[in-house]
């Protein structure tokens, strides 16, 4: 009965892994243009930027799985089909990454000496090719760390997309421990996140050990 | 008679010359606080301009307004005869033309540390002259070989030493065929063994006839290399004449302590 167990939760793992992958690539996506607007010159862009990432910030995950699955079948039912838990939750997740990407770049921008802009500058360089050549590849190295624990914290946040139904760990494991009356499904999700996140923090470590060792100042 | 004729051939060429860089009545101003007052000068093509004083004089602030890097509040800008009046609103367009003419070297060298040196030359030549990548990295190598740096050609700039770091910066400057090179203190952040590689680089430059305009420390190097001495304090120009003859008789107060404190040092 116990190996049945296991790999009744197993079959979460994949749900896991997508809502992971597919929010955290939806969220450093979309904090690209977000950074941009929150360090525009324009002070309504900046505002508005700014407004944007501390409420979505300020909302707790699980209240943005429940608002983005209900939210929009409330005004028009036929919505349901494109607001599916699985599209939802995705959706949810990239959102929160989005705010917190955004940040997360904002502050290796700041880490970037201005110097850099100034060689560039000196140069005759366009702006936009001392920003794309320049400080975004630097930006991008200073950000890994950062954006590599965001991402493994992502993978145990992505329990909550359960709470919409999503089949992941969480969800499998629920299941399982309603219907044999036990917690044995709960450590075996729990063991089963550790087995994902922990090669991804050595994966991440090894990355940003390769790009340190690159650039060595 | 003869002895004279040096010296009528040197007025002859700088009547010719066209002034390189041409500074009138620059200002610059943070608020209340004037950096700059009414500065003006002039570099002849091919001659060597040297900067002293003591810091917070407003020589790298004089210096970074030549290539638009600092703006100035007031006064008139000619490089190579681009004109940018600071009373104006600089466009982008004049701002490139003034750039493309003008190379800068700093003292903190500002390669880019994610980049080997040899696409740290490459690199500013295809975005702003639009060289293809084998033109760019062919001339880079011709550059690197120049200032003794072949074998660093692939090298990360936090590999490469102090000094080599800023004879790459050089090489990177050089790459774009400036008419003008600002150094920026090249030698300040440098061991002084390091600096010496720096200064042969740029004495070299000079013999070959660049135009430079150098803010420095190194009193040896500013009165050996230069053709035309400036020493700044308080925001303008307190003395400004032949190296040699300001070396040997500043006429100012102001001078004398700045020399007296820099030369007893040694």
């Amino acid at each position: 009965m116990t190996g049945n167990i296991w790999s009744f939760v197993a079959q979460g793992i994949f749900a896991t892994a997508q809502l992971t992958v597919f929010g955290f690539a939806l969220g450093a996506a979309l904090g690209l243009p977000l950074v941009v607007m929150r360090t525009a010159s324009i002070g309504p862009v900046r505002w508005m930027a700014r407004g944007f990432i501390e409420i979505v910030r300020g909302v707790p995950l699980v209240v943005w799985l429940f608002l983005i699955y209900n939210g929009p079948t409330q005004f028009d039912p036929r919505l349901g089909s494109i607001f599916t838990s699985g599209a939802s939750a995705i959706a949810a997740i990239g959102l929160v990454s989005a705010a917190h990407m955004a940040e997360i770049y904002r502050g290796s921008l700041k880490a970037i000496n201005h110097s850099q802009w100034e060689a560039g500058a000196a140069l005759g360089m366009p702006h936009i090719d001392t920003a794309t050549k320049v400080i975004a590849p630097q930006m991008i190295r200073v950000a890994v760390p950062a954006s590599a624990a965001y991402a493994i914290g992502l993978i145990k946040d992505s329990s909550l997309a359960s709470t919409i139904g999503v089949f992941e760990i969480t969800y499998y494991a629920n299941t399982a421990a309603g219907s044999t009356s036990s917690a044995l499904p709960f450590f075996i999700a729990g063991a089963y996140y550790i087995a994902l996140t922990i090669p991804s923090a050595w994966a991440a470590r090894r990355l940003d050990i390769r790009l340190r060792r690159k650039v060595a100042r | 008679m003869t002895e004279h004729v040096p010296l009528d051939t040197k007025d002859l060429s700088a009547a010719v010359a066209s002034p390189a860089i041409k500074l009138e009545n620059v200002e610059k101003r943070f608020g209340d606080h004037v950096v700059l007052k009414q500065v003006s000068l002039t570099v002849d093509e091919g001659q060597v301009l040297a900067l002293i004083g003591p810091s917070g004089a407003g020589k790298s602030t004089l210096l970074r307004c030549i290539n638009l890097l600092e703006r100035p509040t007031g006064g008139t800008i000619t490089v190579d005869g681009v004109t940018v009046q600071a009373d104006h609103k600089i466009n982008a367009r004049e701002l490139a033309a003034l750039r493309s003419r003008v190379g800068m070297v700093f003292q903190s060298f500002n390669l880019f540390p994610h980049m080997t040196a040899l696409r740290n030359i490459a690199l500013p030549q295809q975005r702003v002259l639009g060289r293809s990548k084998g033109e760019a990295e062919e001339r880079a190598h011709t550059l690197l070989r120049r200032v003794g740096l072949a074998d660093k050609a692939l090298q990360y700039p936090g590999r490469c030493s102090g000094g080599q770091q800023q004879r790459i910066a050089i090489a990177r400057a050089l790459a774009l065929d400036p008419k003008v090179m600002l150094f920026d203190e090249p030698t300040s952040a440098l061991d002084p063994e390091l600096g010496l590689e720096v200064l042969k680089v740029m004495r070299e430059l000079a013999d070959e006839g660049m135009t430079m305009a150098i803010v420095t420390h190194e009193m040896q190097f500013a009165r050996d290399v230069s053709d035309h001495l400036v020493v700044m304090s308080d925001g303008g120009i307190t003395e400004e004449g032949d190296p040699q003859e300001i070396f040997a008789a500043p006429q100012q107060q102001r001078t004398r302590d700045f020399l007296r404190a820099v030369l007893d040092r040694r």
